[in-house]
């Protein structure tokens, strides 16, 4: 599957709130952003066509889903997407293996153009569901459920997937199950997706770039990290520091993972850049295998910012980088960080006393120091 | 027990029985339209629908006959032939179908109010289209609300009497159901067949509605 490309000028009302969006996707995976009742879930279902008081255009990979003008307007069984709500309404009369086989009625063969949908048996495997399937719906939990209705949505063979907070109804353990679940889907099956969020943490971790919606109306759009570090967003995401997302690879093998201690070896990486230049992170000892990929947050807040390298520390990481941006919003300065091979952004938060007296400018060196137990383990 | 009352029996649950076939499939689909559609005059044929729950059985029955004597707008002088239901069994079916509509309509609606309409919504984003999206999901997440419906329905036609008795009469053998039979024993006194009578129509009625309140307890609940 190739990139996203959806384009639309939409506007609906429900309820006396007025939804007015315009953009053009993509990029593979896109997050819409926002405050509870900024019409996420209303832009999703337009999108799914499933709000029938809806004008304007939609138009997905050369079809014209939605037209105004020429009164068109195609019902969500003939777009071929895969929603996923935020309560994933699984039919409750069917039981979890039935909800997947119903959803796999419209699967395409894989002769012809060359389309492979996705078996039930590798969504089954992706997903950790074989052990469900024989259960009835009101046996699950809720991070069960979520996964069922993800799976169900992939057999469906969809051509995008819409995804409205697919991890909002899970505590913060299940959130870290999910997350790197939904990393696969992406990685794995390179559907095109739409996910909803009002988690700078999960947009960071899944999506390209980001929509970002106040009050129906579209407050920003673009690049990932560069929306979300942006002014204005950063403006109504003040409860919730910044979470910096670092893609890594497991480092350790067991003679090391015994004599370090407790505490395993990770390299940032992404797969593709070299190894030798990249920088190490050492955390607490999760059970991981040495190889492994998965993503590990670091809260803003959670960074010292050293101009010379500290000596007679406790914190297990210091890594050099150099500024690159410095950004006050609300009484808090942010300061974003290249790291020294140039790979990677970090972020920190500092207070503008903190910032004042370091004196920093844009292109110093300087050293961050992270203590193992800040940062935080999505697998 | 004579074979009036042997011949009651079997007529009542002939003409129930075919009462219930006959409005379960358009009683259905009135109820989807009611649980589910906003259209114009809807409330208006709501209680077109539903007016002979609250019309005395006897009203309805003169309505019918009405319709369907010779001058009627059903009777034979009208439409050129006779559809031959006065006074026949098949008088019965028609004023049972109609008293018993109303009560099939009600429970059917409540029960398709009972399923979300985003199941049904998740349904069509699946690649279902309206159509296959009502028999495939709405239909059997209703299904024990339906079921509840039709046995109500049965019921009311088993234990019509008032338009029945008005079109289709009493006649020992031919038009006589348990109601009416029940009418004839306590005129002339036959007391012995009047509690027998009473007793079979408890049990029917019971079962019924105990079956009724059992499938109106949704499964599905959380």
């Amino acid at each position: 599957m190739t990139a996203l490309k959806l384009s639309f000028a939409i506007t609906s009302r429900f309820e006396g709130f007025e939804l007015n969006l315009e953009a053009e996707f993509r990029q593979l995976v896109t997050g819409v952003f926002g405050v509870s009742g900024a019409g996420k879930t209303l832009f999703l279902r337009c999108l799914a066509g499933l709000e029938k008081n809806i004008s304007g255009n939609i138009f997905f990979n050369g079809t014209e889903w939605l037209s105004s003008e020429k009164r068109i307007f195609l019902g969500p069984e003939v777009r071929r997407i895969g929603y996923v709500p935020q309560n994933g309404l699984l039919f409750p009369n069917k039981n979890v293996m039935q909800n997947l086989l119903i959803a796999s009625h419209r699967r395409r063969t894989t002769e012809g153009n060359g389309h492979t949908a996705v078996s039930l048996e590798s969504v089954c495997e992706l997903l950790e569901l074989d052990a469900l399937l024989e259960r009835p719906i009101n046996k699950l939990s809720g991070g069960e459920r979520q996964r069922i209705a993800l799976g169900r949505a992939i057999c469906s063979d969809p051509d995008l997937l819409l995804l409205d907070e697919p991890l909002a109804a899970l505590d913060l353990k299940l959130k870290r199950q999910i997350l790197p679940f939904l990393r696969r889907i992406r990685d794995e099956l390179k559907i095109p997706m739409i996910v909803i969020s009002h988690s700078p943490v999960e947009i960071q971790a899944l999506c390209d770039e980001v929509l970002v919606i106040q009050n129906g109306k579209k407050l920003a759009f673009g690049q990932t990290q560069k929306i979300l570090l942006s002014q204005s967003v950063l403006e109504f995401t003040h409860g919730e520091s910044y979470e910096n997302i670092l893609p890594v690879k497991v480092l350790l093998n067991s003679e090391e993972r015994s004599s370090k201690s407790g505490m395993t070896r990770l390299e940032i990486s992404d797969g593709v850049s070299n190894s030798k230049s990249s920088h190490k992170l050492i955390i607490r000892n999760v059970d991981l295998k040495a190889g492994e990929k998965l993503i590990v947050g670091i809260p803003a807040k959670d960074i010292i910012l050293a101009t010379h390298k500290p000596h007679g520390i406790s914190a297990q990481n210091i890594i050099p980088a150099f500024v690159n941006g410095i950004e006050t919003v609300g009484g808090k300065c942010l300061i974003s960080n290249v790291l020294s091979n140039e790979k990677f952004e970090l972020n920190v938060e500092l207070t503008v006393q903190g910032l004042r007296d370091l004196n920093l400018q844009i292109g110093d060196a300087v050293f961050l120091i992270i203590k193992s137990s800040a940062c935080i383990v999505y697998r | 027990m004579n074979t009036a009352t042997l011949d009651a029996m079997q007529l009542t649950l002939q003409v129930a029985s075919l009462a219930t076939l006959i409005i379960l499939i358009p009683g259905v689909l009135l109820a989807y339209a009611f649980a589910r559609f906003s259209f114009r005059g809807k409330r208006i044929a709501s209680a077109i629908v539903g007016i002979t729950l609250v019309l005395p059985p006897t009203a309805v029955g003169y309505l019918l006959l009405q319709i369907l004597a010779a001058d009627g707008p059903l009777g034979f002088r009208t439409i050129g032939f006779d559809l031959n239901i006065l006074l026949t069994w098949k008088a019965a079916v028609v004023a049972s179908s109609v008293m018993a509509l109303p009560l099939v309509v009600r429970t059917a609606r409540v029960a398709f109010e009972g399923v979300d309409p985003q199941l049904e919504q998740m349904a069509r984003t699946l690649g279902f289209g309206p159509i296959k999206t009502f028999f495939f999901f709405s239909l059997p997440l209703a299904s024990r609300g339906l079921i509840a419906a039709a046995i109500l329905g049965f019921t009311r036609a088993v234990g019509e009497f008032g338009a029945t008795v008005i079109v289709a009469g009493n006649i020992p053998g031919k038009t006589q159901t348990i109601a009416s039979a029940i009418f004839s024993a306590q005129q002339v006194g036959n007391e012995k067949e009047a509690y027998f009578l009473l007793g079979l129509a408890i049990i029917i009625g019971f079962v019924a509605i105990f079956s009724a309140e059992t499938l109106s307890e949704s499964k599905y609940k959380n």
